[in-house]
């Protein structure tokens, strides 16, 4: 059996790191819910499991998502960690292979050229030297590209990179000194006992040129298990945490587990999933539009994993939801945003008893369609008269349930966590829709929407307005012409990224021409910058982030730009150098008889 | 009383000191949220307000009675408050009144007034 005393601190580091992942991983299992336990142990026996393994392949090691933001960040991600998945499994193969016993110490893979020089009864000894010192190349080159994406982070796609805390930084310096003096450490060995590669036998065969290899070979091995040891030991409490924990969170994924309402378990498992790659600063429009740094969701789970305090991201964040989008590792950040507002938020002494005393909607007859404008929508009467003069022309059987002000839905609330609060307006409201006896309920507002189809239970569909006015020309009663006008379409976040409503509106603007196109649409939409989630942004902030979309949008210069959310519509009108208006107003100019 | 349809309403006279004002919660609120300052009481939020439609509740109030001293009765409106937003959206003078309720409400709830 191969030992020297230099194999220790590699040894020792490895052996530490799974005890602690093995503790913290006991621990976090240990958290999940009964039934997604039971779902945990039916996953690993289903095909579940090698679906698991093929994402596994997909996203920890070809970062395929990585690649679809740039090229060259994928590129990046994917050389270090594909190719020193390479570099490991070879390498024990190799020296499997080669001691031609399958169970041989850990390390022996790791310092194979140090320990074995004589290759004599060796055939493939050829092959695996060309390939062990291909995928140190190219993790080299993987590295060179790590420290060019430091200085220059614009080439990789990233507006912004990140700020990493001070452990994170120094098991970067650990993680990029392990394949430099591998590759000067197999070099100095393969220039005394000519056991080299192309890679390590050429820059070997220089080193042995000008000095005396015998005095560096040895402290050369050293270093490198040294720097190994350093990595594995500061890793559980680093960023590189991501390393095994988005593996399991793969895992846990396939087998239908969720983030639960409470931050332990699952939720431990994407918070430390998150390799801060800095993607979400450049999507984020407050970092990129309105200059704000320090929110962006790679800098809330920084702070939840060093348990700093989270208020201002948890807070300062418009919840549209584009992070989420973005994220390559598919964490569910909107939602951990949301559970921490939930737990920050005191419960608010609110008076809502002025509530109980009137509004409910007279019917005479009974009608089909109840319509809830919303109370943004009042701000937009435009809005709310286009839908209501539509209805009227298309003989729709309907009541108008807010046409005196309208109940708040209790979403703005509940968005700041105060879930518990907005109880009184959901009951109120409950209440006034359902006593007007329709089967669809109809409203202009997509916050509302939201709230109505997950907070609400009300025994009716519950449909935007952009879904019953398509649906309405559909079935003929509505009749639209083509519009001579140019117009782009906005994508609000409720509708959208919250609700996943693209095709309503879409379909119900073919009828009337083809909207511009845009980068901006669909999850890759923007947030105009009204958002009812963020109280803390300053109104300037504000506006440079509606100015900054409003930009965006209107960059092949259209007559219209068409939105389906009246927030949206009145934010945006507030910086419009053109007609902002809803999907219902433009149906309501391009009516015929 | 045309003003009436505007969500304004009519108060009596009456004299408020303003030396002797606590102003303690004002300024705690207006170092956190200084937009407050802005405030020039035209009371475009109360004429929006949704609440308003159906009982008291009035920023302009709320910002006026908060300089003035009187917690009582800011406390009392600000719990009628659904924050549903539409009043910083329309306030010229971009008072992020949301902000400012929620804050008043997290005031009353942790601390005994």
């Amino acid at each position: 059996m191969n030992f020297d005393p230099f194999v220790l601190p590699f040894l020792i580091g490895m052996i530490y790191l799974l005890i602690i992942l093995s503790w913290r991983y006991f621990k976090w299992l240990d958290e999940l819910k009964v039934s997604d336990r039971a779902k945990f142990i039916r996953g690993i026996f289903s095909l579940n499991f090698f679906k698991a393994i093929r994402d596994v392949f997909a996203e920890s090691l070809f970062h395929r998502k990585v690649f679809k933001v740039n090229f060259f960040l994928g590129l990046m991600h994917m050389s270090l960690a594909f190719f020193w998945f390479l570099l490991i499994v070879v390498g024990s193969f190799e020296s499997k292979l080669f001691s031609k016993y399958p169970f041989n110490a850990p390390y022996d893979p790791v310092f194979f050229r140090f320990f074995e020089h004589d290759f004599q009864n060796f055939g493939a000894h050829g092959w695996f030297t060309f390939f062990m010192d291909f995928f140190l190349l190219v993790l080299l080159i993987a590295v060179g590209l790590a420290v060019f994406k430091k200085v220059h982070s614009s080439f990789f796609g990233l507006k912004k990179a990140t700020r990493h805390r001070f452990v994170d930084r120094l098991a970067r310096i650990f993680l990029w000194l392990i394949f430099p003096l591998r590759w000067l450490a197999e070099s100095a060995t393969a220039g005394i006992h000519h056991n080299g590669g192309f890679l390590t036998q050429s820059t070997g065969n220089v080193m042995a040129s000008f000095m005396n290899l015998w005095y560096f070979e040895y402290p050369l091995w050293w270093l490198y298990s040294s720097a190994l040891g350093a990595f594995f030991v500061i890793l559980p409490f680093s960023r590189y945490m991501h390393i095994p924990t988005e593996i399991i969170l793969i895992f846990l994924r396939r087998f239908g587990i969720k983030n639960d309402k409470e931050i332990k378990g699952f939720a431990n498992f994407e918070i430390q999933s998150c390799s801060s790659c800095g993607i979400c600063i450049s999507t984020c429009q407050m970092a990129d539009a309105a200059g704000m740094h320090g929110q962006q969701a790679v800098y809330y789970l920084q702070k939840l994993r060093f348990k700093r305090n989270f208020e201002d991201p948890v807070f300062n964040c418009l919840m549209c939801g584009r992070c989420n989008f973005y994220c390559p590792v598919g964490i569910d950040i909107a939602h951990l945003r949301d559970l921490n507002r939930q737990k920050m938020m005191p419960t608010l002494k609110n008076d809502h008893s002025y509530l109980d005393k009137e509004v409910v909607v007279q019917v005479e007859n009974p009608v089909r369609v109840v319509y809830f404008a919303g109370c943004m929508s009042h701000l937009r009467p435009g809005t709310t008269n286009a839908i209501i003069n539509i209805f009227e022309k298309a003989g729709v059987d309907y009541v108008f349930a807010d046409k005196d002000g309208s109940v708040c839905c209790g979403r703005p609330m509940s968005i700041l966590g105060a879930t518990e609060e907005a109880q009184g307006m959901i009951k109120k409201n409950t209440e006034i829709i359902t006593s007007s006896g329709a089967k669809v309920l109809v409203t202009s507002c997509p916050i509302c929407l939201k709230m109505f189809r997950e907070n609400y239970d009300l025994p009716m569909h519950v449909i935007h307005h952009t879904e019953f006015l398509k649906m309405l020309v559909v079935t003929k009663r509505l009749k639209l012409k083509k519009t001579t006008e140019s117009f782009v379409y906005h994508d609000p976040c409720e509708l959208g990224r919250g609700l996943g409503e693209y095709k309503d509106a879409r379909e119900l603007l073919q009828y009337m021409g083809n909207p511009d196109r845009t980068s901006f649409k669909k999850k890759r939409s923007l947030c105009c910058g009204g958002s009812l989630a963020n109280l803390r942004i300053r109104a300037d902030q504000r506006q440079k982030i509606t100015a900054d979309a409003f930009e965006k949008l209107t960059r092949r210069n259209p007559d219209y730009l068409i939105t389906a959310c009246p927030r949206c519509e009145q934010t945006f009108s507030t910086v419009a150098d053109r007609t902002v208006m809803d999907v219902a107003e433009l149906v309501e100019m391009n009516m015929i008889d | 009383m045309a003003k009436n349809k505007f969500g304004f309403s009519i108060h009596h006279d009456r004299q408020h000191n303003l030396d002797t004002a606590d102003r303690n919660l004002y300024n705690r609120i207006a170092l956190v949220e200084p937009s407050i300052q802005r405030c020039i009481f035209c009371g475009g939020c109360a004429s929006t307000c949704t609440a308003s439609k159906f009982t008291d509740l009035s920023f302009r109030l709320v910002s006026l009675n908060l300089r003035r001293g009187y917690i009582d009765e800011v406390k009392e409106m600000v719990a009628r408050c659904m924050l549903c937003g539409k009043c910083t959206m329309v306030c010229p003078r971009d008072v992020n009144i949301r902000h400012l309720m929620v804050l008043l409400k997290k005031e009353f709830s942790e601390n005994e007034f």
